[in-house]
């Protein structure tokens, strides 16, 4: 058998051709090691990119109980969707339950920090995960994938549900609502999470899209989107969904440890490859980002907007309108974002399901852009450059060094969980 | 392919390795009922040193592993130590017409047991089982009934009960039952929370507990957030398709049921108030006992016995029905002319959990006792009146 690296060196070839520059926009909450990005995995305390990485912390610190505030209890999770999932600080790790219109602060014990990972390559994952879970690979969902920036352990949401499917327009939690939580270690070794008996903290997520309420097509319910993605930054919990509200796109944001409510805001764009405002389209993916000192929110749409919102507009029963900077064009799924750092340059990657891997200098996003306020046919403003694709489904910081990346290759259908360097050796 | 892997209907071929000499020498076996694998005839002390290493059991696939099919990964599941066993129940449920292989590392398992064997060459013990084939659509399990059947509850419903057709995976079920209010949002915390649900032992009826804490007066969550069904309100319960039966397939279709809420009941249900017809003598007909209320529907049909004048049950088959109002008793021989006792157990109970002699949230009396719940015996004359309606003995 011939084994070919889904990522392939000449990606990175194309990143070194940008001339690294003075860093005018730093991730929101900048990691304390330079590469992990902002997104799913940053710590606490914000330092700056250029910092050197984090010195190991002592096993004795490492054992530290994580903060989960006054509400923290010990017992099983009740989630009736493992939904979506991101890391928090001291190796907390959230779970978004859409049907349930709750998010969980999982103490999975999991602080013992790796500093360094190696190369890690999982070939067939479904095919194990099927094993696993007494089950035909054809039927194994992956929904969403997240790493522990302190111990390098990754997480996946997954299910037996892909016989469900009904519509090539479904959703992976449309179709089945995950129940299992695994671990992959970077030593390859997979294992089950059992949340029967777990240190955690609950929070509900309040006036959630109504579960009766369908799609246009009626082939999918909107409740799946209650949650479309989650972030975590300088000691908050950002989540992307629906509301109940007549603009049901909001922006909920929780201070972490979770006290009190949140705030929630209704989010309207331009979109202009369909010629209109909208606001009832859930955010897909993420990040938040500082530019020129500014904190701002980097999101992804649907069908293909890029739009940003400042952070500090994201105030309680608020509307803001977004600026929408580029479209990547129709018939798009933007599958996921991440932030890294390259030979000293920022960059943001956004994986979207037709048009593939875009690579954004964080530089650029930065310059000043104009606004899209009219119709568009095709793509317009696009920034960066697309980059060779692999078939990423999902992509993770994963050490200073790589990405973690989940992948099906176009021609056997297989999907793979391995690393990929940021930068040539 | 190995020999063991040769596989016929849907049975279980254990095979067996047994040590002379030892009773009890280790089985693998497949119970079909609990859709779990069990290795038997353990020694106590293993069993009791892996009993001290549970829940968590690190490493206890390695010993004891079920694959489905030819994978060489086994499957996520529970295990647990039972009296002479050690049980493993898939973490999802066995799919309908597929084979699978069970293994039992003798060795491996006193090593993680942390006990020495007494025979160091154990061998592996190996099983081969396989499920009957799937069920056609039309055959798909489905909701048959809920109850309270009424369309009206009172807002202190204690219980809802689901019926399937056919037994149910169990595990997980309450990730596809939900409560809408009549806007269509989900009741929070309506509920007991129980992951994998409360069943009957077939598998086949479900119980919900509203919760309890948001029913009873004076309990936090009540205070907190009222109770789970408000008055004059439209609610659905819908049991999802995504459920699985047992035999791992998704129901034929989603289940509705419309509630409409009055008032909470706070009164207990009065024997004394029923009426009972009671058929004429030398036939088979049915005898009703007409309730003054809608009552629980497993207990009512659990909770009164018929007995003759000599204090002997009466054989026949019983069953609840109007709207669980009514208890209909066909004896198995013709009535004969006399007195009857119709005893309804102290802890017969109406929708709200309320019992004929005790309120379900009534506050202890001083001194922190509850009233206890007692029988009541009503009297009945098979070839008298039409209608008996009991006196009060203490009216």
């Amino acid at each position: 058998m011939t084994f070919r690296r889904p990522f392939r060196r000449p990606f990175f070839s194309l990143l070194l051709l940008v001339v690294p520059a003075a860093g005018a926009l730093a991730l929101l909450a900048a990691p304390a090691s330079p590469a992990s990005a902002a997104k799913r995995a940053s710590p606490a305390k914000p330092s700056s990119p250029a910092s050197p990485p984090a010195p190991v912390a002592p096993p004795a610190v490492a054992a530290m109980a994580a903060d989960l505030g006054p509400t923290a209890t010990t017992g099983p999770i009740a989630a009736k969707s493992y939904s979506k999932l991101a890391f928090g600080p001291g190796g907390i790790l959230f779970l978004g339950d859409s049907i349930g219109a709750r998010i969980y602060a999982l103490d999975l014990d999991d602080r013992k920090p790796v500093d360094t990972v190696g190369r890690l390559e999982i070939r067939d994952l479904e095919t194990t995960v099927a094993a696993m879970l007494g089950a035909d690979a054809r039927d194994v969902l992956i929904h969403d994938l997240a790493v522990n920036p302190i111990s390098k352990n990754a997480y996946l949401t997954v299910s037996r549900g892909k016989r469900g499917f009904r519509s090539q327009w479904q959703l992976p939690n449309d179709v089945a609502a995950p129940g299992v939580l695994l671990r992959v270690t970077p030593a390859g070794e997979i294992q089950e999470v059992r949340l029967d008996n777990v240190r955690h903290a609950a929070i509900e997520v309040a006036n959630p899209i109504n579960e009766a309420a369908e799609d246009e097509d009626h082939v999918s319910k909107l409740r799946v989107d209650a949650i479309s993605d989650m972030s975590y930054a300088d000691g908050k919990l950002f989540v992307a969904g629906l509301s109940n509200e007549e603009f049901s796109s909001t922006m909920r944001v929780y201070p972490f440890p979770f006290a009190g409510p949140g705030s929630a805001t209704s989010l309207e764009i331009y979109h202009g490859s369909h010629g209109r405002y909208e606001s009832n389209s859930p955010i897909r993916a993420f990040l938040t980002l500082r530019m020129r000192g500014k904190p701002y929110l980097f999101a992804s749409y649907l069908c293909t907007p890029l739009v940003l919102f400042p952070l500090d507009e994201l105030q309680d029963k608020r509307h803001v309108k977004g600026k929408t900077i580029a479209e990547l064009g129709d018939g798009d799924y933007p599958l996921d974002m991440v932030a890294f750092k390259a030979k000293g340059t920022q960059y943001v990657m956004v994986v979207t399901s037709a048009r593939g891997v875009l690579v954004i200098k964080a530089d650029d996003l930065s310059q000043p852009r104009a606004a899209i306020t009219r119709p568009v046919r095709g793509t317009a403003a696009v920034p960066g450059r697309y980059v060779w694709n692999p078939g990423i489904l999902q992509v993770e910081n994963y050490g200073d060094e790589r990405l973690l990346v989940l992948a099906r290759n176009v021609f056997n259908g297989q999907v793979s969980l391995s690393t990929m360097p940021v930068y040539l050796e | 392919m190995k020999q063991w892997w040769r596989l016929g209907a849907p049975l279980v071929a254990a095979v067996c390795i047994g040590v002379p000499g030892e009773p009890g020498a280790p089985v693998l076996s497949f119970d079909a009922a609990a859709q779990s694998v069990r290795a038997a005839g353990l020694e106590r002390r293993l069993l009791a040193a892996l009993a001290a290493r549970m829940p968590a059991a690190p490493g206890l696939g390695s010993a004891f592993a079920v694959y489905l099919g030819d994978a060489q990964v086994p499957m996520l599941g529970d295990y647990r130590v039972e009296s002479d066993a050690l049980r493993f129940t898939p973490r999802l449920p066995l799919l309908p017409g597929r084979a699978y292989r069970a293994a039992l590392d003798l060795r491996r398992l006193y090593e993680l047991g942390g006990v020495p064997s007494r025979r160091p060459d154990s061998p592996v013990l190996r099983l081969a089982f396989a499920l009957a084939a799937p069920a056609p659509p039309a055959a798909r399990t489905r909701v048959t009934a809920v109850f309270p059947s009424a369309d009206v509850v009172p807002a202190n419903l204690l219980r809802i009960y689901v019926q399937f057709s056919r037994p149910m995976a169990r595990r997980g079920i309450a990730r596809h039952v939900r409560l809408l209010d009549d806007g269509g949002d989900e009741v929070p915390r309506a509920f007991l929370e129980m992951p994998d649900g409360l069943w009957d032992p077939a598998g086949r009826r479900l119980t919900l507990f509203l919760h309890p804490g948001r029913i009873k007066r004076g309990v936090g969550l009540h205070e907190a957030l009222g109770l789970p069904l408000r008055p004059g309100r439209r609610y659905r319960l819908v049991v999802a398709r995504e459920a699985e039966d047992a035999a791992g397939m998704q129901l034929a279709e989603p289940f509705v049921k419309e509630l409409r809420v009055a008032a909470p009941d706070r009164s207990a249900p009065d024997v004394h108030r029923w009426r009972l017809l009671a058929p004429p003598p030398g036939t088979r007909q049915a005898l009703t006992v007409a309730a003054d209320k809608a009552l629980d529907q497993p207990v009512f049909g659990r909770m009164l016995r018929l007995l003759d004048a000599a204090g002997r049950p009466v054989a026949g088959r019983a069953s609840v029905e109007a709207g669980e109002a009514r208890w209909r008793f066909a004896p198995g021989e013709p009535w004969r002319e006399g007195d009857y006792v119709l005893r309804v157990g102290g802890e017969l109970e109406d929708l709200a959990g309320n019992r004929p002699t005790r309120l379900f949230d009534q506050p202890a009396a001083p001194g922190g006792r509850r009233r206890e719940a007692r029988d009541v015996e009503v009297k009945l004359r098979i070839g008298g009146p039409a209608a008996t309606r009991p006196a009060r003995p203490d009216a």
